[in-house]
């Protein structure tokens, strides 16, 4: 576990959802769900220019730089900055390797990075919907380096295009997103699955309105998990957001915080081996549902069961699957 | 040239509904058609209060955008569509221009929550990033 602490000076406004009380509910979450003991708690460090630059462009770090140099101001309406937000990003994409470099050592069995902002919109050249620096791209990139096989899962309500584009062409990369459509960032279509050099890498589901939790357990065991077994990552990275919860107010899946411990179980598989597993907090925007569903998850890969909400079905979102099966078989990349 | 279609971006803001109206003078001397657009970010305002949750909001947004936004358009006597995309107002303003084959982007200088001479005003990303005209109309304009 490592979360950011005292270094989360990113200052959002009073009325912005993504606020520094989201990682006091993720920090209640790990509570409710492990004993302390349990837990390993690693130190967060800041990423180098070098470790930032294997995903985005120093011209856009320079200017981020500059930009909270100044005191801060938007990189579009809904992505404040203020003058400590490129140390916070920064320590942020950082706690991602800290966490990546304890799985190595060998110092647990998944980690869960519990930084704001969250990243998986942040293209190589320009942050946007609340993210500055993409978090899950720059630990995946690392470990690409290393000439790893990087699975990202993105089970946040809304479409990681950052992620998606970064690793387009990518073929050390298979992206996974299970998302509601149309909703911002207005990408995810199904029929976006990777450039030339990483066809059929990247996978979406862009899953209607009120889905529940049972469609995205359909795409993981007739979709998803084949396509992990064919490409057959030696990581399994997650971007955990939390706001397909039905309780959140940025989006309109109806998930429960015992879907996300069924989903849990399912990336845990995924895996090669323990401690080859991270997730890396994205959304998530009403406090009680995150901290349930933080808790959920964790409790999942910690083998317990301490939901207090049952798993979800009946909605709508079934044909998404079929849909995405069909569209792979008829144009396998 | 000829300017046959004028995407303009619409936020809500008075500066935004005086980019349009001085967009319909225009659209109206050149009798172009004109495309007005609202861009849904994870958030957006509905009048002077602090930006709601955009998907708990959606049909109210686009209500207001179609009735109130639009207004200008109304009796205008020229050719008028609006649209409502998902996405950041640059990428949804670049995307629908090239979708539409846009001669022109016209959008106000300064929107609800942007500070022109930062990296991140609509205004001046579309002016760097797009490839087609872009009209940036100032508060104190005249149509």
């Amino acid at each position: 576990m490592t979360e950011l602490g005292d270094r989360d000076d990113h200052e959002t406004g009073d009325w912005h959802p993504e606020r520094p009380q989201r990682l006091e509910a993720v920090h209640a979450g790990l509570h409710d769900a492990v004993d302390e003991e349990e837990v390993c708690w690693v130190e967060p460090r800041e990423a180098t220019i070098d470790e930032l630059s294997r995903v985005h462009s120093t011209s856009y770090l320079r200017a981020l730089d500059e930009l909270c140099a100044v005191g801060g101001g938007a990189l579009d309406p809904d992505t404040p900055v203020s003058s400590g937000s490129c140390t916070t990003a920064r320590f942020a994409a950082g706690a991602g390797l800290a966490a990546i470099a304890a799985l190595e050592q060998d110092k647990g069995d998944a980690a869960l990075v519990a930084v704001r902002p969250p990243g998986h919109h942040a293209l190589a050249a320009r942050g946007m919907g609340f993210c500055l620096i993409n978090n899950v791209a720059v630990a995946a990139a690392a470990l690409t380096q290393q000439h790893e096989r990087v699975l990202i899962l993105d089970w946040d309500v809304h479409h990681g295009n950052g992620t998606q584009d970064i690793f387009w062409n990518d073929p050390k990369v298979l992206y996974v997103s299970t998302h509601q459509y149309p909703l911002f960032p207005g990408t995810g279509a199904l029929s976006e699955t990777g450039g030339e050099a990483a066809p059929g890498l990247t996978i979406n589901f862009p899953f209607p309105e009120k889905t529940c939790g049972d469609a995205l357990l359909h795409a993981f065991d007739e979709v998803i998990s084949e396509a992990a077994d064919a490409f057959d990552p030696t990581w399994v990275l997650v971007s955990a957001g939390f706001d397909a919860h039905r309780d959140d107010p940025l989006a309109g899946l109806s998930l429960s915080a015992g879907d996300f411990a069924l989903l849990a179980h399912r990336v845990a598989s995924l895996a090669p081996r323990p401690g080859r597993l991270a997730c890396f907090l994205e959304g998530g925007y009403d406090l009680p549902a995150l901290r349930r569903s933080v808790a959920a998850t964790l409790a999942a890969l910690s083998d317990r069961d301490t939901s207090t909400e049952p798993p979800t079905s009946g909605g709508p979102g079934m044909a998404t699957v079929d849909a995405v099966r069909q569209f792979r078989r008829e144009e396998p990349g | 040239m000829t300017v046959r279609r004028i995407v303009a971006g619409l936020d809500g803001s008075e500066n935004s509904r005086r980019a349009l109206v001085w967009a319909v003078e225009l659209a109206r001397a050149l009798q172009a058609e004109l495309v007005a657009v609202h861009a849904l970010g994870l958030l957006d305002r509905l009048g002077d209060g602090a930006p709601l949750p955009a998907a708990a909001h959606r049909e109210a947004i686009v209500e207001a955008f179609e009735n109130s936004w639009c207004a200008p358009l109304a009796d205008a006597g020229i050719a008028a569509r609006r649209l409502v995309h998902d996405g950041t107002p640059v990428d949804v303003l670049l995307e629908i221009a090239n979708q539409e084959d846009a001669d022109l982007i016209v959008v106000g200088s300064r929107g609800i929550g942007n500070v022109p001479e930062q990296i991140g005003s609509t205004s001046h990303q579309l002016a760097v990033r797009s490839t087609r005209p872009v009209a940036i109309v100032p508060p104190d304009a005249t149509a």
